[in-house]
């Protein structure tokens, strides 16, 4: 277990000074300081009704803006990026003549990019707050200062997002083993992404199969399909969880089995 | 005790193809071995054989004894290695890249400042590798494969691109190494001028195929057995006719001929024949091959 842990430790490290550490903290930043900014701008638009409570719009705001494209893509770049450490400078080599199983390597960098993303999310939690109640000092007519948000309701919408961008992880992760060029794996996301606009404007019931609609899914549940509920889990975020199981145990086959940097 | 030991070790990419054939290296401990050959010859296929890159059969790589395959991790924790151009994060200080590799192979912190003195890369260790230069990077190459005090390092070209202070810096530090701590060393280069200084022991490659594996002595041994004598005399047709009678292997070359070289006294001899012959001797010159020309006859061959 000690072992395990340093090696993961090795990871954070070796992406250290790499665009991905910018690419968390900027990615934590931007969405909630882009709906600061259309609040501020039209603020005379969302000024609330008496009584309701204007963190709601706020939440609205950030979390579709957040499901829509957005988060799809920040997963697939950091995982690009967190893969290309090693491609980029040529250090498989490296890594499979250290006296550690190969088990390990791959565990290890499975596991700090998933600490990568929830990291993000550790950060987009206080900016969040923090951006909203600025805009609220700023135009205290929005009353932002006057309400709080709903905690709760914001760490559920974390974690859900997060369960729906698994599927995705596991898919990138599998291909950015397959192709040492990170231009590929960008390319089929954005393809991907294509499609899912194609889905959602077809009004398509597949898109429940489809894990690049996960993350919008999980904010605006699409109201031509049923929302069907597993304990606190919609299907989607089922389907996301075993499109991580199935990937995950196909990227780790490759790597044991045919993978050699 | 053997630390590398290989048993028709045999390798292809493609079907029908071998790039390595019936390889049987034999590498003791202590010793300095130089892995020789021409590019292309299949050093660093072998190399990569040797640290598991490359899959190969059961039970025909063991070291320190023991089979690859079932215990990589135990012989990979007593090996050093630096495989071609030394694999670095470029983006990082030579001090995270030493940190790097330190944590996964447990050794003490301490060790980091030792090695770093070692290859004297200390007062750069905090810039970013990619400003280092090429020699800077293979030190600290080297700094990484001894990062753990390795029983031995595996180094693939080391002295590859570097200026000749390079080398000779490189090749200080391994000798260094080998007397000083003890440490097996094998190191691959195509050129036999940059490690002859400093190998006990040597293998030459050649199309896949081991053509010598032995001491460097033994190396040297075929040198002295390789000189000719040649003499150039007022009637060289006599001269080999006579020659030839006590010395079969006399041939005749432009304007001399040649036998080859026994010994200083063999020289007297021949002198005492040619003279009571009657025959002017002119010139009498024992030519040595270079070490470099008997590497390139046994790579050719």
């Amino acid at each position: 277990m000690q072992n395990i842990i340093k090696v993961i430790s090795t990871e954070f490290l070796k992406s250290k000074k790499t665009f991905a550490w910018w690419l968390v903290i900027l990615g934590a930043g931007f969405m909630p300081a882009f709906v600061s900014f259309v609040f501020l701008s039209k603020w005379k638009h969302l000024v609330p009704q008496q009584g309701h409570n204007p963190w709601e719009d706020f939440t609205e705001m950030s979390s579709k803006g957040l499901g829509f494209l957005y988060m799809p893509f920040f997963v697939v770049l950091l995982t690009c990026l967190f893969l290309n450490i090693e491609h980029k400078n040529n250090t498989w080599k490296h890594v499979f003549t250290l006296p550690v199983s190969k088990n390990y390597v791959y565990f290890s960098k499975l596991t700090a990019l998933l600490l990568f993303i929830i990291m993000f999310y550790i950060l987009y939690i206080p900016i969040w707050i923090g951006c909203g109640f600025m805009v609220g000092l700023i135009k205290p007519e929005l009353q932002l200062t006057t309400y709080v948000p709903d905690y709760l309701l914001l760490l559920s919408i974390c974690f859900h997002s997060f369960i729906a961008s698994l599927g995705i992880v596991a898919i990138h992760f599998w291909l950015s083993l397959r192709f040492k060029n990170m231009i590929i794996p960008i390319g089929i996301a954005v393809l991907c992404g294509i499609i899912w606009v194609a889905l959602y404007q077809g009004r398509s019931e597949q898109i429940n199969y489809f894990p690049y609609s996960y993350n919008y899914s999980t904010v605006n549940p699409p109201n031509w399909i049923t929302l069907k509920m597993f304990g606190v889990f919609p299907q989607h975020e089922l389907f996301s969880i075993l499109y991580f199981i199935i990937f995950s145990i196909l990227s780790h086959r490759y790597f044991m089995r045919s993978f050699k940097g | 005790m053997t630390l590398i030991e290989t048993q028709n070790l045999d390798f292809s990419f493609n079907k029908g193809e071998a790039v390595l054939k019936d390889i049987n290296l034999n590498v003791k401990q202590g010793s300095i071995y130089g892995f020789l050959g021409p590019n292309g010859s299949g050093k660093t296929t072998t190399i990569r054989l040797l640290l598991g890159l490359l899959p190969c059969k059961k039970d025909k790589i063991k070291l320190f004894g023991q089979n690859l395959q079932a215990d990589r991790i135990s012989i990979f924790s007593k090996i050093g290695s630096l495989i071609e151009q030394p694999s670095l994060y470029e983006h990082l200080s030579g001090f995270d890249n030493l940190e790097i590799t330190r944590r996964i192979r447990n050794a003490s912190k301490s060790r980091i400042d030792k090695v770093l003195q070692l290859v004297d890369l200390k007062p750069v260790s905090q810039r970013k590798v990619r400003e280092y230069s090429l020699g800077m990077k293979q030190r600290l190459g080297l700094a990484i494969a001894l990062i753990t005090e390795p029983e031995l390092v595996i180094l693939d070209e080391p002295v590859n691109g570097l200026d000749p202070n390079g080398i000779i810096e490189i090749r200080e530090l391994l000798l260094k190494l080998n007397k000083e701590n003890g440490i097996t060393i094998f190191l691959s280069s195509h050129l036999l001028s940059e490690i002859e200084k400093i190998v006990t022991h040597v293998g030459v490659l050649s199309k896949g195929e081991m053509v010598f594996q032995g001491r460097y002595n033994d190396l040297k041994e075929l040198q002295n057995n390789s000189a000719t004598i040649h003499i150039e005399t007022s009637d060289n047709q006599k001269s080999l006719d006579m020659l030839a009678r006590k010395y079969p292997s006399t041939f005749s070359e432009n304007s001399h001929i040649g036998l080859r070289y026994q010994n200083k006294e063999q020289i007297a001899t021949i002198c005492r024949i040619l003279v009571e012959s009657s025959i002017d001797v002119y010139r009498m010159q024992v030519v040595d091959k270079d070490l470099e020309n008997i590497f390139l006859e046994i790579t050719k061959n």
